[in-house]
């Protein structure tokens, strides 16, 4: 099948499943029995949506991002491991749609969770992770190639690059040209 | 997505008019309304569902307890759900309708288009679990109505004795009041007991006991029809294309786009039609679409397509010839084999990498596969928009880069047929590209057409506008082409100045707009189209997609 993305699969699928376990439990406070888990399975469903939503940056290609994404792309990135791990993520969703598969509304939301679920766990197999789009996550560069420059240039022009300097002292060394 | 049944209404220009072809033109955004109206229902079907088992257990009809679906007040419908037909198909339909929906989303089909391809021929399986679905049904209907009408009073002889039990069918309207002269029953009736009336005050009694059984099944008067239609339409289509299409000919093209010759019996197109091709040898159930680049008749009977090569450096392909041992020959052939096609976008029909590495096989590549004998299988033609180019007096063609295609084949339409052939009276033709030797491609037919309207007294017919994004060299059209050259421009089009020019020569005119190219560069267009100016000219705008 060519070279697919589970995990943007994985995605879709955990957001179809977070609205139609949010609407059945909705549905499920209104007479049925059980309440208390329509009303988790309400607050689990918002919680994978705003999960979910920041769509992961593709290996090789560009990514079409979702309607203000960025913001919650923060959010999701600052919390490092937790949330670009898809084993984490395959953990979560499995725990998460137990709960809701025990009223009749929400159980086709947990059914659809669990699926979803399933198909992380194959994304992580393959070695994926969530890399957030528009943020830098390569980090700064070492500064040990780079010298921290503090003082103004000491000596006048013609002069090699400040690494391959001598180190001394800033004082003005003046009438020698020879010296770099 | 009956292809060729709207090929055939859009061809039968007798019955079917201009407005009605364009409204064939938007089948793909017909069909993904229907898919979205299918998601609605289907919630609003699972709604009502949640509270019929609701009521299942709290309304519990203690009188007929063969109207009930549960055996008691306490059991719920989340013991009956995965135990009876109509349970296990709903979820199975509801999680099928999940995957087909998440798979259908802009971003994966951009990404992996197989994916949502396989995932989406699901429907044939959804489409038999709603057949099964009623069966074995919750809903029941009562069959003796004469018999035990609503609110009749039942007697119950008990021994002998004069009790009766006074048995109402549920549910009990309100007597109605009575305003007519009988007040008492006839003399000849049995004695009945007291307050027995209906609402007129007569008496009713039933005959019997009411008889309920499972509602009759409905469903595939609904979908019996679409889907046979659907089917015989896949029928005829495998059948059309089960003879296989010989390459007669490979042809390299600057900016690599290589032109494929095929030759099929019986094959004829319409200009501005395209097929699907099936190359067995890398998937024997991935059809791809290609635009032809030149009308088939019966004389002529050849499919031409033009499709753009990408080197693929990480396919597994190229490892796998990397280490091949074997003779550079063997090399070859087995490569090209290999011909794999992908749409990558909706809006780039003719996209074909080939898994190769280097591009200086390519000529070998293309020797090796005439030799071979290697043979597609061709599904078509389909009709598309391009085809109404030839029912508007002016015409204006827009192009993005490899989207020339269809253009292509209108105009070696008109090569072949002459500028007389249909009511088109002028052709304005844009073609915007990144490199110049992209112009080279068609650029024999373009000066041929020209020549040929200037023979048939037709100087003003073809009027071309070419726009190069990228590169400024223009010399190897000055040597060659200089009547193309002289229409050449820099820079990206400028789409007011353009619709101006041609809405003040050809004012109070309708003037169909043809689009094949990118999406930034349609929602440009689209937007000057749709306004109103000054020489009440009238732009209706045409999006090729597949």
């Amino acid at each position: 099948m060519g070279q697919i993305e589970w995990a943007m699969w994985a995605n879709e699928q955990a957001i179809i499943s977070a609205w139609v376990m949010l609407t059945g439990g909705i549905i499920g406070l209104t007479g049925f029995n059980r309440w208390e888990i329509a009303a988790y399975s309400v607050a689990a469903g918002i919680f994978i949506i705003l999960l979910e939503y920041p769509r992961g940056k593709r290996k090789k290609g560009h990514t079409i991002e979702r309607r203000y994404q960025q913001y919650l792309t923060r959010v999701i990135h600052a919390c490092g491991t937790i949330t670009s791990n898809y084993y984490i993520r395959f953990v979560l969703h499995l725990l998460l749609c137990v709960p809701a598969g025990f009223q009749l509304p929400t159980i086709l939301g947990a059914l659809g969770l669990f699926i979803a679920s399933i198909i992380y766990f194959v994304a992580a197999f393959h070695g994926e992770k969530w890399q957030p789009i528009g943020i830098d996550t390569k980090g700064a560069p070492s500064s040990s190639n780079q010298t921290v420059i503090t003082q103004p240039p000491s000596q006048p022009p013609p002069r090699a690059p400040a690494h391959v300097r001598p180190k001394r002292p800033a004082q003005p060394v003046e009438g020698d040209p020879t010296i770099l | 997505m009956c292809r060729t049944v709207l090929a055939v209404i859009r061809g039968s220009t007798q019955c079917v008019g201009r407005k009605a072809r364009r409204v064939l033109d938007g089948s793909r955004k017909f069909h993904m309304l229907c898919g979205a109206a299918i998601c609605v229902a289907a919630a609003t079907h699972c709604l009502g569902h949640f509270y019929n088992a609701l009521n299942f257990s709290e309304h519990y009809n203690v009188k007929y307890p063969e109207v009930n679906l549960v055996c008691n007040t306490k059991q719920t419908m989340s013991f009956l759900m995965p135990t009876t037909v109509p349970g296990l198909t709903g979820v199975a339909m509801v999680l099928l309708l999940m995957l087909i929906v998440s798979t259908s989303s802009m971003a994966i089909r951009t990404v992996n288009y197989e994916l949502f391809w396989y995932t989406h021929h699901l429907f044939l399986i959804l489409y038999c679990l709603m057949l099964l679905h009623p069966m074995r049904g919750i809903l029941k209907e009562q069959l003796n109505l004469d018999e035990h009408p609503p609110g009749c009073h039942m007697l119950m002889d008990t021994g002998g004795s004069n009790d009766t039990l006074n048995v109402t069918s549920e549910p009990e309207p309100e007597p109605e009041p009575y305003h007519g002269l009988m007040s008492y029953p006839e003399p000849e009736a049995e004695p009945l007991p007291e307050g027995s009336t209906d609402e007129f005050g007569r008496i009713v009694t039933c005959k019997g006991p009411p008889v309920f059984d499972t509602h009759a099944v409905e469903v595939w008067v609904w979908l019996v029809g679409p889907f046979c239609l659907y089917c015989a339409e896949r029928v005829y289509r495998l059948v059309r294309s089960n003879s296989p299409a010989a390459i007669s000919g490979i042809i390299e093209h600057p900016d690599e786009v290589v032109e494929v010759q095929l030759t099929k019996e019986g094959f004829v197109a319409k200009p501005g039609q395209y097929v699907v091709i099936n190359c067995p040898d890398v998937s024997t159930l991935e059809y791809h679409p290609f635009t032809l680049t030149m009308p088939s008749s019966f004389r002529l009977m050849s499919i031409r397509l033009y499709t753009r090569i990408y080197v693929h450096p990480f396919s597994r392909l190229h490892t796998h010839t990397h280490t091949q041992t074997n003779t550079h020959t063997h090399t070859h052939t087995h490569t090209c084999i290999r011909i794999a096609f992908v749409i990558s976008d909706e809006n780039i029909k003719c996209v074909a990498p080939l898994l190769l590495y280097e591009k200086v096989l390519l000529s070998n590549l293309c020797v090796q596969m005439v030799h071979t004998h290697r043979s597609l299988y061709v599904d078509g033609p389909f009709g598309s928009p391009s085809e109404n180019v030839f029912h508007y007096d002016v015409s204006l063609c827009i192009a993005g880069g490899i989207g020339i295609t269809p253009f292509a084949s209108v105009l070696n339409h008109l090569l072949n047929e002459g500028t007389k052939s249909s009511r088109l009276r002028r052709l304005y033709l844009v073609w915007v590209c990144k490199n110049i030797t992209s112009f080279l491609w068609i650029a024999q037919v373009l000066c041929s057409l020209q020549r040929q309207a200037w023979n048939e007294n037709r100087p003003d017919f073809l009027n071309i506008h070419l726009h190069l994004t990228r590169s400024r060299d223009v010399q190897i059209l000055e040597r060659e082409y200089p009547f193309l050259n002289s229409r050449v421009h820099v820079g990206r089009p400028q789409w007011r100045h353009i619709f101006d020019e041609v809405a003040r020569y050809n004012p109070r005119t309708s003037i169909g707009v043809f689009l094949c190219g990118p999406k930034g560069m349609s929602k440009g267009v689209k937007k000057i189209c749709l306004k109103k100016n000054k020489f009440h000219t009238k732009f209706e705008f045409h999006k090729e997609n597949f």
